[in-house]
């Protein structure tokens, strides 16, 4: 088992690796450069240039990038803020990002969980017609669609809450990007959790249960709701990454000024450093999720190796 | 315009070896009588992340906006854009204008020090020097100080800058010649002065909410760069007693329609108008919607290189692309925002700048379409040997919109077949600088006003020459501009150059197109670089 985990932890560095290495060569090599977006006369263009080292060869530029990132923590420069590292950048984006992802997370989940459990008690009534209509159109319907209705709903005509902007975490300005983010996940968690309410109240410890005369709060609380959430565990996993994508469409949309717009604005300007570093940490996130996830499955079922 | 160049040139005619007593100030004029909104507060919505705060290293327009209120230099702009006095009390200026002696008046930092003569030399040589890599350097040796070019350079040290302190309230630059719009050049950042104790004591730092010094009428109370920026009143600022506006919160909003419904509901001030929908809200807003002159100029650049295709180096087809392009189409049916057609390339509302009279501009469309055609024919362009290129912009709505009426104006007219293609403004930038292609969008904006700005990069060394244009004419009278008391029959020359050989096709004049809340007094609507500050505003109750 010891030999298995050190394995897999040794392929995700590699991979990890090999994403921030890819990320390097690959932004450098797109037409454009960070100095060129800022259309300067030459000697302007010249020092700005060896001022962020890329007047180096390539793979010296490399060198100290791997000698930054790995024994230093330092991301660089970023080349869009003149004066500001990466960290920096990603201090005031981050938290926002962080924020809106863990509530579009909780309120996914906890509605979602809600829908589905009342669909399945109320399976071929209108309840579930009902839901299982809203779930298909919120599946069908994306982000850029989803967020300016919103916005016309409960900003231009009913005016309880602002049409975007962070004002430092103010609830007000959270919730509007939140549901639009949730309503994302929101589908895939209510057909799961409806699927499996179905499956748990139809099993015979609940005809059991319900034959004894248990109270209902009691039957669905105390007996039905655990084994109806289990599969939405192992969705739990992997949703942060779907929302990492949900999130920069209504970043922008929002004006939040969360990671996707930096993201965004830095691919757009060709701010290398920016664009590595997040790619990097998104690279990190995935693989070490994937690892997780994998070593859990091989410690709960032993017939599952590492090696396959 | 003829008032814009009032300050500036009455200076320098007149202020030979005098002293020139600048004495009007700029501030909010609220007439008597007005009753003020109880709130303050300004919210103006800006486009992208405000970059950076650094005077010395700021470069675009929003950026800029955010740091003319938070410093000011020994100018600022009136709102028609005419130099009016910052933290210079006077001037005087010696015989040949190249050395200019600044009096400073009493202005403090907001940390309570005094803003001395060599906090301008200080920031200044900050500009220049190679260490900081400012983006804006250039602009130092732009406005004419002595030595700015070779520091920027690495040849000389930034101790060699034409600027030195004489005393505390005393600052003599000195101008490699008689640069005639120096004291324009005075109200852009890169010349503000810089708190030397707290940029040394902070390094990169020093720019942050909590070290920031400042010596404008505005404090920095919160950055989120990708979101908002607040700025708060001043009460250290020499000028405040006159200040209104508590508050300025700049807001970052990407998409223009978002702006606009953020406006609508309340959230912004002013905002910028998208693409078309001028005329529908003008009708429905009267009162609101706003269409200025902007210093800027849409154009066309060809490439006239040794790597166009051979029949663009032909002036006559360049010139046949030229008038073909009815710009009337594009500026009312396309644009709708009050844009006005270009012929040549410097704007119009460049202060003290006459155009010369384009032949093109006096003549109907029809007209201009038969003078195309004809000269195609003597280029040689016929349906056997016809005439196909690629045309490259970058991806936006209205720049295509462009591109393909321009397009089907070239094929309907001339039988010309003009491709487009659409790339991210980062390639286009590259490709365009690399000289790899055969025509090309581009649009310039005035770093100052005055006509320089534009015509410099007709220069045969400038970086922005996107076209390759090399005429030794052109370099000359660019030289000798720099140099001359009265450069403008000079500019006029040029573009009469330009209008001969046709490197650029001149499509439109910006207009900045905005909505603006009512309650909001005091913008410089005649201002075409837009240059604004907060403390000449006032919110009236609604």
């Amino acid at each position: 088992m010891f030999t298995r985990v050190l394995k897999r932890i040794a392929i995700a560095l590699v991979t990890i690796l090999v994403t921030g290495t890819l990320a390097f060569i690959l932004v450098r090599v797109a037409p454009g450069s960070p100095i060129a977006a800022k259309q300067l006369p030459s000697q302007a263009a010249l020092n700005l240039t060896a001022y962020y080292g890329l007047d180096q060869p390539l793979w010296v530029q490399y060198l100290d990038y791997l000698r930054r990132v790995f024994v230093d923590f330092d991301f660089g420069p970023s080349f869009q803020y003149h004066g500001r590292s990466v960290r920096d950048v990603l201090a005031t984006a981050l938290p926002v990002t962080l924020t809106i992802g863990l509530w579009a997370a909780l309120v996914a989940t906890v509605c979602g969980a809600a829908i589905g459990t009342a669909a399945a008690i109320w399976r071929g009534q209108w309840i579930d017609h009902l839901a299982v209509g809203l779930t298909i159109l919120m599946q069908m319907v994306p982000t850029f669609v989803v967020a300016p209705v919103l916005v016309l709903v409960f900003t231009l005509t009913l005016r309880w809450l602002p049409g975007g902007g962070w004002n430092a975490g103010d609830p007000a300005h959270v919730i509007l990007p939140v549901f639009t983010l949730a309503l994302t996940q929101l589908p895939n968690v209510t057909r799961i959790v409806r699927a499996s309410a179905i499956e748990v109240l139809g099993s015979n410890y609940m005809l059991v249960a319900r034959g004894k005369g248990l109270p209902w709060p009691l039957l669905y609380f105390r007996h039905a709701l655990r084994p109806t959430l289990l599969p939405l565990v192992s969705y739990l996993g992997p949703m942060p990454l779907s929302l990492v994508a949900g999130m920069t469409l209504t970043d922008l949309f929002f004006s939040t000024g969360g990671v996707g717009t930096v993201f965004v604005s830095a691919a757009l300007a060709r701010d290398y450093a920016v664009v590595v570093t997040i790619t990097l940490a998104s690279a990190v996130l995935i693989t070490l999720s994937n690892c997780l996830i994998d070593l859990l499955y091989a410690a709960l079922d032993p017939r599952i190796g590492v090696e396959r | 315009m003829t008032m814009l160049k009032t300050l500036s040139r009455a200076a320098l005619v007149a202020g030979l070896l005098s002293t020139t007593m600048i004495t009007a100030s700029y501030a909010a004029t609220v007439p008597e009588g007005t009753k003020l909104a109880a709130e303050q507060t300004f919210r103006y919505r800006v486009l992208d992340a405000i970059n950076s705060l650094d005077p010395q290293v700021v470069e675009d327009v929003d950026s800029a906006n955010v740091v003319n209120n938070l410093f000011e230099g020994l100018f600022s702009e009136d709102a028609a854009g005419n130099p009016v006095p910052g933290v210079a009390e006077s001037f005087s200026v010696n015989a040949d204008n190249s050395v200019y002696t600044f009096k400073l008046r009493d202005a403090k930092w907001s940390n309570g020090e005094p803003v001395t003569a060599q906090d301008f030399v200080f920031g200044w040589r900050r500009a220049v020097d190679p260490a900081l890599a400012s983006p804006y350097a250039y602009f130092v040796g732009l406005a004419g100080i002595k030595n700015a070019d070779d520091i920027v350079a690495g040849k000389l040290k930034p101790e060699d800058l034409g600027v030195k302190a004489i005393d505390d309230k005393t600052l003599e630059v000195t101008l490699s010649g008689s640069v005639p719009y120096f004291v324009k050049t005075l109200a852009h950042a890169t010349l503000f002065p810089a708190p030397q104790k707290v940029v040394e004591q902070f390094g990169k730092d020093w720019t942050k909410v909590e070290n920031i010094v400042g010596n404008g009428a505005y404090k920095l109370t919160e950055n989120n760069p990708g979101e908002r920026v607040v700025i708060e009143r001043n009460p250290g600022y020499w000028d405040d007693a006159k200040t209104v506006i508590n508050r300025v919160e700049f807001l970052t909003i990407n998409d223009e329609n978002q702006g606009l419904t953020r406006y609508l509901a309340g959230e912004v001030d002013q905002t910028d108008v998208p693409a078309g929908q001028f005329p529908k809200l003008k009708g429905e807003y009267p009162e609101e919607a706003f269409s200025v002159p902007n210093l800027c100029t849409y154009y066309f650049s060809i490439n006239v290189t040794d790597s166009a295709p051979d029949a663009l180096k032909d002036a006559k087809v360049r010139e046949a692309l030229y008038l073909a392009v009815d710009r009337d189409v594009i500026v009312n049916n396309i644009l709708q925002g009050g844009q006005q057609p270009a012929y040549t390339f410097t704007p119009p509302a460049t202060a003290g700048f006459k155009a010369p009279d384009a032949p093109a501009a006096a003549m109907t469309q029809a007209e201009r379409d038969e003078k195309a055609k004809a000269l195609l024919a003597e280029a040689g362009i016929t349906a056997e040997n016809p005439l196909s290129f690629e045309y490259i912009y970058n991806t936006s709505d209205a720049h295509k919109k462009i591109a393909t009426v321009v397009a089907q104006m070239y094929k309907e007219k001339l039988g010309v077949e003009m491709t487009i293609r659409d790339m991210e403004f980062a390639t286009l930038l590259d490709t365009r600088h690399q000289k790899n292609y055969a025509v090309a969008r581009n649009a310039w904006c005035g770093d100052y006003n005055e006509a320089s700005t534009f015509l410099s990069l007709m220069d045969s060394k400038s970086s922005q020459n996107d076209s390759g244009y090399n005429n030794a004419d052109v370099d000359k009278l660019l030289a000798d501009s720099k140099v001359s008391t009265d450069p403008n029959p000079l500019y006029t020359q040029i573009e009469e150059k330009i209008l001969a050989d046709v490197p650029i096709v001149p499509i439109y004049f910006y207009t900045k197109v905005f909505m603006q809340k009512p309650a909001v007094k005091g913008w410089p609507y005649n201002n075409v670089e837009q240059i604004w500050y907060a403390k000449d505003f006032y919110k009236v109750a609604e």
